[in-house]
């Protein structure tokens, strides 16, 4: 798989997460354009294709699974750098995290987050989330043309 | 002591007038003695008597006008130092009540200045403590925070890897290791459910009331229809009576009735019909919301256990629970200043009620116990 031809970014620090996920997105047959960052920095470097992701051409997830307690950058920042940048600023992002928290539920609807998702602990439960998620978001939802002419413009203005 | 003073001098002053007086007449007698004797050794007894007789009258008249002024003068001076004395002790009372003001107000001005003291010391305890409890606050916070993140993803983990050894090894294990399996998922998930619980009762705990007008029969009546959906098999009869219109926190008023139903809900669950039902009563006058139904009830010994938090009444192959539920209604009903307490018999049904008002509620109910502090 190349770095441009990813669906979904899931950006999760914790490896037993990572592995659940991914079995319940395999199961629901959604797992083939995948890229995991580990951590706030590196989801930031692989979107705005800057350190590591240099050489990647831009190209903008159809969605991006985010963790909100990750190293270095947590959700929350994460987040809002992507909302602040114009080429990132309409992926449909979606919180996938441990915690009900309201704070955190409020801040992150307040950075225009598209939908927040407390993992529940059930796996059978947590299986049909994953896969309605997937279903919805790669699927069933339109984009706003992000990769399109847009972006073109943007580039040409030399964001 | 200044009075004595003062009629020891008005007496010397009198006894001293008296001396004067005593000398003034002595004078005036023997000027007059002085004068006759002469006269009688001359021999001219009648015309020396005359004579005589007009040198005594003047010298009377003289004498009295004398102890008339002495007498006069006699009196003024005891009067001036009548009234010099009384000035004097006056004037010392006067000094002494005012060194007596002064050293009160001095008391006074040290008094106020210790309660100034106290008062600022108060004031710094008040915010040290404040202070110190924020800080508890925030640690309570954090720690909260870190059980919602982290000890909820160790159960999600155990949940999910117990589930995909089943799903894929399933078939290739015994019915034993199978049973151990569904054994360690089913734990996982009620611990899921406790965190949850707990999180959900210190989240409240620490949530400002945000009151309005609510219409608490249609709160019921969106929480029935939550519930009718967990239990479209289930046959229950609902009976929604009338209820108030009343000033409180809607969100956490709801919360209120579907913990309540959904126990009655579950509480139910072997009755062949179920009758639930909610509806006010005035109890001692007071208007009182209740939740009853006709199931497994609780034996009233007990009921005092039924608020806090981790008692359960049954077992829990019986009915699932983890002892948060009502621990939180009655959290929320203080909240709202009320009280809640309950009426049951063993498989006869429970009677849930609640008043909004402290002062409200039947004399034979059991008093509610304060939930444990989470």
């Amino acid at each position: 798989m190349s770095h441009d031809e990813v669906e979904i970014l899931y950006v999760e620090d914790n490896a037993a997460d990572i592995e659940l996920t991914l079995v319940a997105l395999r199961r629901s047959r959604l797992a083939n354009r995948i890229h995991i960052a580990r951590d706030g920095v590196e989801a930031l470097d692989f979107l705005f294709c800057r350190g590591p992701y240099m050489d990647r051409k831009f190209l903008a997830p159809k969605l991006v699974l985010l963790d909100m307690k990750l190293p270095r950058l947590d959700g929350l920042e994460v987040l809002q750098a992507i909302r602040g940048e114009e080429r990132t600023a309409m992926i449909p992002v979606v919180m996938l995290t441990s915690s009900n928290e309201q704070a955190d539920m409020v801040e992150s609807y307040k950075l225009h987050v598209n939908s927040y998702i407390q993992k529940p602990v059930d796996f059978d439960r947590f299986q049909q989330v994953v896969q309605q998620l997937g279903l919805y978001w790669l699927v069933v939802n339109q984009f706003a043309p992000i990769n399109g002419s847009e972006v073109m413009q943007a580039e040409k203005r030399g964001v | 002591m200044n009075f004595s003073s003062g009629a020891k001098k008005s007496a010397e002053g009198f006894r001293l007038g008296g001396v004067l007086l005593a000398l003034c007449c002595a004078a005036v007698l023997g000027y007059t003695a002085g004068i006759r004797q002469p006269n009688s050794a001359a021999g001219k007894p009648a015309k020396t008597y005359v004579l005589n007789l007009g040198a005594i009258h003047l010298n009377l008249t003289v004498g009295a006008m004398g102890v008339l002024v002495i007498f006069t003068l006699t009196g003024l001076l005891a009067m001036a130092i009548l009234l010099a004395t009384v000035a004097s002790r006056r004037r010392k009372q006067a000094e002494a009540a005012n060194r007596g003001l002064a050293s009160e107000i001095g008391e006074r001005k040290r008094a106020q200045e210790e309660v100034n003291k106290l008062n600022k010391d108060l004031e710094r305890r008040v915010a040290e403590r404040t202070q110190q409890l924020d800080a508890v606050n925030k640690e309570l916070e954090a720690f909260s925070y870190s059980v919602a993140h982290d000890l909820r993803a160790p159960l999600r983990h155990i949940n999910g890897f117990s589930k995909i050894l089943e799903d894929d090894y399933g078939p290739t294990l015994e019915a034993e290791a199978r049973h151990y399996l569904a054994s360690i998922r089913n734990a996982a998930k009620n611990m899921g459910q406790l965190v949850d619980d707990l999180l959900k009762m210190g989240q409240i705990g620490r949530q400002e009331l945000v009151c309005r007008p609510t219409n608490l029969k249609s709160l019921v009546e969106f929480a029935v229809r939550d519930l009718q959906l967990e239990c479209e098999e289930r046959e229950i009869d609902w009976r929604i009576g009338e209820l108030p219109a009343i000033e409180c926190d809607p969100g956490l008023m709801k919360q209120v009735f579907v913990n309540l139903l959904s126990n009655a809900v579950k509480y139910t669950r072997r009755c062949e019909k179920a009758i639930i039902e909610t509806g006010q009563v005035t109890l001692q006058g007071a208007p009182t919301i209740f939740v009853r139904d006709n199931g497994a009830g609780f034996d009233q010994q007990y009921a005092h256990k039924l608020f806090g938090v981790f008692q359960r009444l049954h077992r829990a192959e019986e009915f699932e629970g983890t002892g948060v539920g009502l621990a939180t209604v009655q959290r929320i009903i203080q909240k709202h200043g009320g009280r809640i307490w309950a009426e049951a018999e063993v498989n006869k049904g429970a009677t849930f009620f609640f008043a909004l008002t402290a002062k409200q509620g039947s004399a034979n109910a059991v008093k509610s116990t304060t939930a444990g502090e989470l």
